[in-house]
């Protein structure tokens, strides 16, 4: 079954400003799409709205035809927002841990297995509050992909990343679009857009429009 | 489940009431002179204060008491605010139905609640058992058990569902200090006018001794306090479901 993402006319106004205007995308199964826009152009604020964190104000988000706010059992969502922060006193399988119960879709065996993906020791004792950055950004990037999620909205998934952790991240990308999820990756780094994006969507005031 | 063991841990911090208890009453430990009673009497007394010569007995009544509802809320006061920090997009993006999430936290601190009641009233009674003459368990004090479990325990998960669900919107330091400042406040007008029968029964901090003077009263007083705590309960299942999380 091929996913399919579709926000028709999303807007969202907080205090009185409109941060999202009037979006429309159709977004499908197999791709990544890159969103690239300076800081305030909203694509942070477009990705709660595509996840369901935030309602919009008017529109509508539908995942695989089922509106996002409606749909139960939910739809599979990995996501990475910004000053994206673990449980700092559990160690990392222990956060992973905590959430895959919430929907027990994997196995602690298979959590183990996505933790080692990024490059952790599912092992280490350590909590998390004493991991470097990069670190951290691993963890929070096998949070988001360990359920082999449907939808994925990465914002700045390379951040404070090493080379070669850049290298094991991006091949992750590449490889839960290959299986077929709706990829969605916002980010400053203009070789990360180039190399993995197949289209990609310019954010500005709120605004979105694809880039040609 | 996830770190099993912590959480344990965690829940058990409800049994720090009792050396807290302890270290502000040692006196309750030392029996020079046995008291005639009655024990329910005592107990109430012991829980909640009494109100004699004014200015040094009202001290008495908000250390203590205050100090155990404090305690409580310092303890769990993030229980659920917990979630609404820089993780929060983790957790929600996996469920699809926030309210039944929100309920059966908010259900967990009932249950904590109810541990640290029950603890603090354990101990009170066993210490006030120790200091009278004589005691049966009679319809009296049985009653006056319930009722001062009844007016505790959801005092108790009021202020802390109070001071996480502020803390949801502004932080943990504002929702601590902002129920915290409603308990004195409540406190102080219990205190004030402690004889009113509407502050006997609508304000969740006045416990003056008539209440256990009919079982409709005492009925009436729990009643409110959990009607009370209903209402937060539903609030806070309601501003979760359909908040931004951020």
């Amino acid at each position: 079954m091929e996913h399919v993402l579709k926000a028709e006319h999303v807007t969202k106004i907080i205090k009185k400003k409109e941060i999202l205007k009037d979006i429309s995308l159709e977004l499908r199964g197999g791709k990544i799409y890159g969103f690239v826009g300076e800081n305030g152009s909203g694509k942070t604020m477009l990705f709660r709205a595509l996840s369901g964190l935030i309602r919009p104000t008017s529109g509508t988000v539908l995942l695989d035809g089922q509106d996002i706010h409606r749909s139960h059992p939910p739809a599979k969502i990995g996501v990475i927002i910004e000053n994206s922060a673990m449980w700092p006193d559990l160690t990392g399988m222990e956060n992973l841990l905590y959430l895959s119960a919430l929907n027990r879709y994997i196995s602690k065996e298979e959590v183990r297995n996505q933790m080692a993906r990024v490059g952790l020791d599912p092992e280490n004792r350590l909590p998390v509050r004493k991991y470097s950055l990069g670190m951290k950004q691993r963890l929070i990037v096998a949070q988001a992909v360990m359920e082999k999620p449907d939808f994925l909205f990465l914002d700045e998934p390379t951040n404070a990343i090493d080379k070669d952790g850049v290298v094991i991240i991006r091949w992750i990308i590449e490889e839960e679009a290959k299986r077929g999820a709706v990829v969605l990756m916002a980010s400053h780094v203009s070789q990360d857009v180039s190399d993995l994006c197949s289209e990609v969507y310019f954010m500005e005031e709120g605004r979105c429009s694809r880039s040609l | 489940m996830v770190g099993k063991k912590k959480r344990f841990w965690r829940m058990a911090r409800v049994l720090l009431v009792i050396p807290f208890v302890i270290v502000l009453a040692p006196y309750d430990l030392i029996v020079s002179e046995k008291q005639p009673g009655p024990l329910y009497e005592m107990l109430w007394y012991s829980v909640f204060g009494r109100i004699t010569a004014k200015e040094l007995q009202t001290i008495v009544m908000s250390m203590e008491m205050l100090g155990v509802l404090f305690l409580f809320a310092l303890l769990f006061g993030t229980w659920i605010s917990s979630h609404f920090d820089g993780n929060s997009h983790m957790t929600f993006t996996r469920i699809a139905r926030r309210e039944m999430w929100s309920l059966k936290r908010i259900l967990e601190v009932w249950g904590l609640a109810a541990l640290y009641a029950a603890a603090f009233l354990g101990l009170k009674l066993i210490l006030d058992i120790r200091r009278v003459e004589a005691w049966s368990l009679d319809r009296r004090l049985a009653g006056a058990v319930c009722t001062i479990f009844g007016m505790v325990f959801p005092l108790l998960a009021l202020i802390c569902l109070a001071s996480n669900w502020i803390a949801i919107h502004k932080g943990i330091a504002i929702g601590v200090l902002v129920s915290f400042a409603a308990v004195l406040v409540l406190m102080e007008l219990a205190i004030n006018w402690f004889d009113a029968p509407a502050m006997t029964v609508l304000n969740p901090l006045c416990a003056n001794l008539r209440i256990l003077d009919t079982p409709e009263l005492a009925a009436l007083k729990v009643g409110v306090n959990i009607g009370y705590l209903l209402l937060v309960t539903a609030g806070m299942v309601l501003d979760i479901k359909y908040r931004d999380i951020f």
